[in-house]
This record gives C-alpha cells, structure tokens and sequence, in this order.
C-alpha cells in the first residue's frame, strides 16, 4: 500500500538531471529558462536534483566531447533504472556544425539509448517542455503504469 | 519601516501570475520570422544541389534511382536533427524551395519521424532521332 502511493506520486513528479555534454550554453540557458516562473516547467511536477542519483529523467545538451564523454556515461551509469533520456538541441542528436571535428566523440546515442529528441538549435523552452512531457509518458510505460 | 518586504508580499498577492505560458494548452506562436521546421516543395525544385553545398551541418542527402522508365527518381531529405537552423539553403535556393516555417515544436521518440524528404522525378532528356547523313555531292574535277 505504502509503495503503491510511493510508485504513483513519483510518476505524478519526475526530476531531471541535466548534463551539460560539451554544448555551446543556448541549449542549457532554454533549459534554465522552461525551469523559471514565466514558464513554470515544474508546474508539471518536474524538479532539477542535484544528483544523477535521485533523477528520473536525464536531459543531455550538447554534442559529447573527448572531455565530457566520460562524465556522461559517469552520470547515465549513476542514474537508477529506468530512466529517460532526453537529448535537447541538435548537437546531441548528430553533433550539428561540431560533425567530424577532432574533439568531438558523439552523437549521444553512440553512447546510450536516446528516448525523447527535442529538435532546435536551440530549441524554444516550449518544445523542451514539449519533449519533458513526452518523457514522462515514457517513463511511466518504463515504470509499468498505465 | 519595521518589515521591508511587507509592501512587495502584499503588491504580489495581487499580481497576476508570472507563468506567461499556458502550454500545452496553446501554443504560443514563434517570434516573426523564426526558423522553426523545414518546409520542402520538390515541384519546385532543380536539382542544382545549392543547398547541400552550402549545408554546414550536412544536413541534406540526396538520394537518385532510376526507375524502369529509365527516368532518375531524386529524392531530397532535411534532417531536422542535423540541421542548426541558420536558413542558408532557404536563402541560397534560387527556386525559393525550402522554406522554415515558424513550427518549432518538434519532439520525437523516433528520429525517422525527424526527417523532411520529397520526391520528384527527373524525366530522361528525349534525344531528337538524327537526320540522315545526306552524301556529300561529288566533287567535281
Ligand atoms: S543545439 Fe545549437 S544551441 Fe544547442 S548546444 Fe548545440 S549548437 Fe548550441
Ligand atoms: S537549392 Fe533549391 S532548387 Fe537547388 S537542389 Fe536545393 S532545393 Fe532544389
Ligand atoms: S537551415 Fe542551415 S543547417 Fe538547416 S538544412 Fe538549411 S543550410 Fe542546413
């Protein structure tokens, strides 16, 4: 009974951990913005935690670089199952104008299993809330809800 | 004044909220002239592959079969995945072919969805049949 309610007030109230993969700061600053009054992204329950650890949805930005590769698969390895995965921008996708350079070691799903593309560059925090929402239904599939 | 902040608590009390957005309930529309998703008339287009060379992200391939007909069938795809929205090929397409339309929410689970491809079909030039060699006159001597 205790877990029931457990179970079903965090499907009612998923929190997001964001990795910021080598992007060029527009996609993380839509991101802050859809956190922020005037687009109130946790009016649909959504959270920003401060580590993997506690997170349910993991937003990615940006298109993995030799510097962060390891810090990304740090943090998905961290993040308890299931999780989503969502890649905002287009730089995680396909890795964007960064495609073929020395430096870059992506797209992200060389690396993980992407759920969620939010397509932009950078995409308007309407559509981030668009893709968080999406993610959520996934994550109760994930969970085995509804 | 003992609570300095007593007037702004009481001013927001009655203030309207800050959340502008009513999303998902409407979506509110894009700034004028914003580079939202591709948008790809191939009726329009002529193959002249302006657009693939000015691509910075490569992000339009081009695909060409020939059919039974013999004709090349020329498929043109955008991946908005790929693409940074900078509207060069828009601008660069001398037969205004590719527009960016102001939809910016573009959110898939599966990246086939991401993809804005058209078709058209290249006929095979007909070669006009070749007059028959007339033989020249005889020379005289
Ligand atoms: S998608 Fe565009 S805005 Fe976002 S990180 Fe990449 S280059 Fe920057
Ligand atoms: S630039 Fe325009 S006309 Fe030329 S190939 Fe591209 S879409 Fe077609
Ligand atoms: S808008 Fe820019 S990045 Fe996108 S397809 Fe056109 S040229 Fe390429």
């Amino acid at each position: 009974m205790f877990k029931k309610l457990i179970k079903k007030s965090a499907g009612k109230s998923p929190w997001l951990f964001h990795v910021n993969a080598g992007s060029c700061n527009g996609c993380d600053i839509e991101i802050v913005a859809c956190l922020t009054p005037r687009y109130d992204a946790e009016r649909f329950g959504f959270k920003l935690a401060g580590t993997p650890r506690h997170a349910d949805i993991i937003v990615v930005s940006g298109p993995v670089t030799s510097q962060t590769k390891e810090r990304v698969l740090r943090v998905l390895a961290q993040a308890p199952e299931p999780k989503v995965v969502v890649a905002v921008g287009s730089c995680p996708q396909s890795c964007n104008v960064f495609k073929g350079s020395y430096s870059v070691e992506g797209p992200l799903k060389n690396l993980t299993h992407v759920d969620v593309e939010v397509c932009g560059c950078a995409p308007k925090p309407e559509a981030i809330m668009a893709g968080l929402v999406e993610a959520t239904k996934i994550l109760r599939e994930k969970r085995g809800e509804n | 004044m003992v609570l300095p902040y007593l007037e702004e608590a009481i001013k927001n009390l009655f203030k309207r909220p800050a959340t502008r957005v009513s999303f998902p309930k409407e979506i509110p529309p894009a700034a004028p002239d914003y580079r939202g998703r591709i948008s790809y008339d191939p009726t329009l287009c002529v193959n002249c592959g302006m657009c693939m060379r000015v691509c910075a992200p490569a992000a339009i391939t081009k695909t060409v079969e020939r059919n039974e007909d013999g004709d090349d069938v020329i498929t043109l795809s955008f991946d908005l995945g790929s693409c940074t929205y900078c509207r060069t090929c828009a601008d660069f397409c001398a037969r205004k072919a590719i527009k960016l339309t102001e939809d910016y929410v573009m959110v898939a689970t599966n990246p086939a969805d991401l993809i804005v491809s058209g078709t058209f079909v290249k006929k095979k030039p007909v070669i006009p049949p070749k007059p028959p060699v007339q033989p020249l006159p005889k020379a005289e001597a």
